[in-house]
């Protein structure tokens, strides 16, 4: 009897599981494991046949220039944008977090850029890097705005930067408030009777106590930017040269463009383990920091 | 000193707090304000020079327009042809997220009601695909499609955001149904419901808060989509997407920025409606997805 129940359930299991998990297997699971396959091949287009050729692939990427490259940029942009972003989200999220009028306006406002696609955003900046800096640099004749921003390869990776800040520093500003206001009121209130003001109130009470959405928003911005692709091909199309290709956009070159599916699938393969260990290594610091009230 | 001293002094030193109060609200305000226009200047910009003439734009730029130029806007809706892109996207958007819906909330529902190894083993299988990046599977899942000729249509386009979108949405619809009370699922079996029944008339309407979450995730994420759009319906010009579409019209006209800029605007336009008409849902949505994912 109880045997037939088990076998009844797990036909109903199977039943309710089975549609969505033949189209994660079919889009995700296959393609992945399809994507290690072709990393030991050489596959020179989409209808063609792969010829198998062992570690080769592996051994060209590690010297190669290009994807070097791209993997110096894309941590060098992930470093500072996780940097600036969390800074001055949490910033941002301390001040409107306060009773203060017009919370919710501003809220909403630092919020905006994060709904629009970052191909729009990228050509919003294009423009304003270029005609707008343009117009500023004859009005003031400040150097600054006589610069290339997009066209010098010394900038064009800060402007990414810069960008990418004021495109996500309001979604990770919700996280933070959200934590804000999980703290309760007479933590705070004893504290300040015991003495805590700015700073040191600041690091010793409000940060360990919203280390899990501090954990979040770590996560977040440094997943979301070591894959960042819709930027860079919009704004500098990962130029000027290869200046700002990043990983991502590299992968989509050697493949679909360069027509090198082989080794492209090689790059991939290293991407993933790249981001597995780093955002595996920021979760364990980080969950170490958390503590329970 | 007398008690009355006393107050007097704890009265002044009152009124002296609260006024350096006032002050630092007024000092946050302005603050405040000098960053949202950093957040709001560029979309301004934006909209001002989608109304000039291509001379007025070349010789400024931050002045409104004398003349406001509205042919700019149908030449823009013409020449991107705009209408079509809207639809393709709406289809897309709307089919792909009606399907993650039904499919994720029918897994993850007998997921987490039944409690077996074999279940525990699924629903790995089921979210596994988290944590790989879409660039490591993307030139194989290119290849799969091909094979299945879900290449070059929308609706392809739609099966593979089924199986992309699921593992997520089975993940927050697991999560949710652990709090909905398993004697519910009983009564309704005693009643006679099948276990289909059970899960569309009792169980569904019950996760409306988690369905709500993954909704303004997912129009977020599919209406903003660039690359997946880019690899799998970009080959013809009735398949293209909003993204492809927008693209494609900066690359073409690049110098004339103020057909750029009224492509912008009808661009942004749906999702900033999008955004304003259910910004309390998108905002708590985009936090508590990010807090349970």
């Amino acid at each position: 009897m109880k045997r037939k129940i088990a076998i009844h359930n797990n036909y109903q299991l199977i039943l309710f599981v089975l549609p969505a998990l033949l189209l994660i297997i079919t889009m995700s699971e296959l393609p992945f494991l399809m994507n290690f396959f072709y990393s030991f091949t050489k596959w020179s287009g989409l209808a063609k046949t792969p010829v198998l050729i062992g570690l080769e692939n592996y051994f060209i990427t590690l010297k190669d220039p290009n994807f070097l490259h791209s993997l110096l940029f894309t941590f060098k942009y992930t470093i500072c944008v996780v940097a600036l972003t969390n800074v001055l989200a949490l910033a941002l999220a301390l001040v409107l977090d306060k009773p203060l009028k017009l919370k919710n306006l501003f809220r909403t406002i630092f919020f905006m850029p994060n709904i629009i696609g970052l191909i729009i955003i990228g050509f919003i900046w294009r423009f304003i890097f270029t005609r707008g800096f343009d117009a500023l640099y004859s009005v003031t004749n400040l150097p600054i705005f006589g610069w290339s921003w997009l066209g010098d390869y010394k900038l064009a990776w800060i402007s990414l930067v810069l960008v990418a800040v004021w495109q996500s520093v309001g979604y990770m500003m919700m996280i933070y408030i959200a934590g804000l206001q999980t703290i309760p009121q007479d933590v705070m209130e004893s504290a300040a009777l015991e003495g805590a003001t700015g700073l040191r109130k600041l690091f010793s009470i409000t940060l360990p106590l919203i280390m899990p959405s501090v954990t979040i928003c770590f996560f977040l911005t440094l997943a979301n930017n070591l894959k960042v692709f819709d930027l860079v091909y919009a704004s500098t199309g990962g130029g000027p040269g290869t200046s700002t290709t990043s990983i991502s956009v590299n992968i989509y070159r050697e493949s679909f463009q360069a027509g090198r599916y082989g080794y492209g699938t090689a790059q991939a393969a290293l991407f993933f383990l790249i981001i597995l260990a780093v955002t595996l290594i920021q979760l364990r610091i980080f969950k170490r920091r958390e503590v329970e009230l | 000193m007398k008690t009355a001293d006393l107050e007097l002094l704890l009265e002044q030193k009152e009124s002296f707090t609260e006024v350096k109060r006032n002050w630092r609200t007024i000092i946050m305000l302005i603050g405040l304000t000098v960053i949202s226009v950093f957040f709001l200047y560029p979309f301004i910009l934006v909209l001002i020079n989608s109304l000039k003439t291509y001379g007025e734009l070349l010789t400024d730029v931050f002045s409104l327009p004398t003349k406001a130029e509205w042919r700019n806007y149908p030449h823009a809706w013409e020449l991107m042809d705009y209408p079509r892109a809207f639809l393709n996207t709406l289809y897309v958007t709307v089919v792909g997220i009606v399907g993650i819906i039904f499919l994720s909330s029918l897994a993850g529902y007998k997921l987490a009601r039944t409690k077996t190894r074999f279940s525990n083993f699924l629903f790995m299988l089921c979210i596994a695909p988290m944590l790989t990046p879409f660039h490591t599977i993307m030139i194989a899942l290119t290849k799969v499609s091909r094979e299945l000729y879900l290449i070059d249509s929308l609706t392809g386009l739609i099966v593979i955001y089924w199986g992309l979108g699921a593992p997520m949405a089975i993940f927050l619809y697991h999560g949710f149904v652990k709090s909905v009370p398993a004697e519910l699922d009983e009564a309704a079996v005693m009643d006679g419901c099948t276990s289909f029944q059970v899960y569309s008339k009792i169980i569904f309407p019950l996760l409306k808060p988690i369905t709500t979450t993954i909704v303004v995730l997912d129009v977020l994420w599919i209406w903003n989509d660039f690359l997946l759009p880019l690899l799998m319906v970009n080959g013809r010009q009735s398949t293209k997407t909003l993204q492809l579409r927008a693209y494609q019209f900066f690359g073409q006209y690049v110098s004339e920025w103020q057909y750029v800029m009224a492509a912008i605007v009808m661009s942004i336009v749906p999702v900033v409606i999008f955004f304003l008409s259910m910004q309390k849902h998108i905002i708590k949505g985009i936090v508590s997805g990010a807090v349970k994912g």
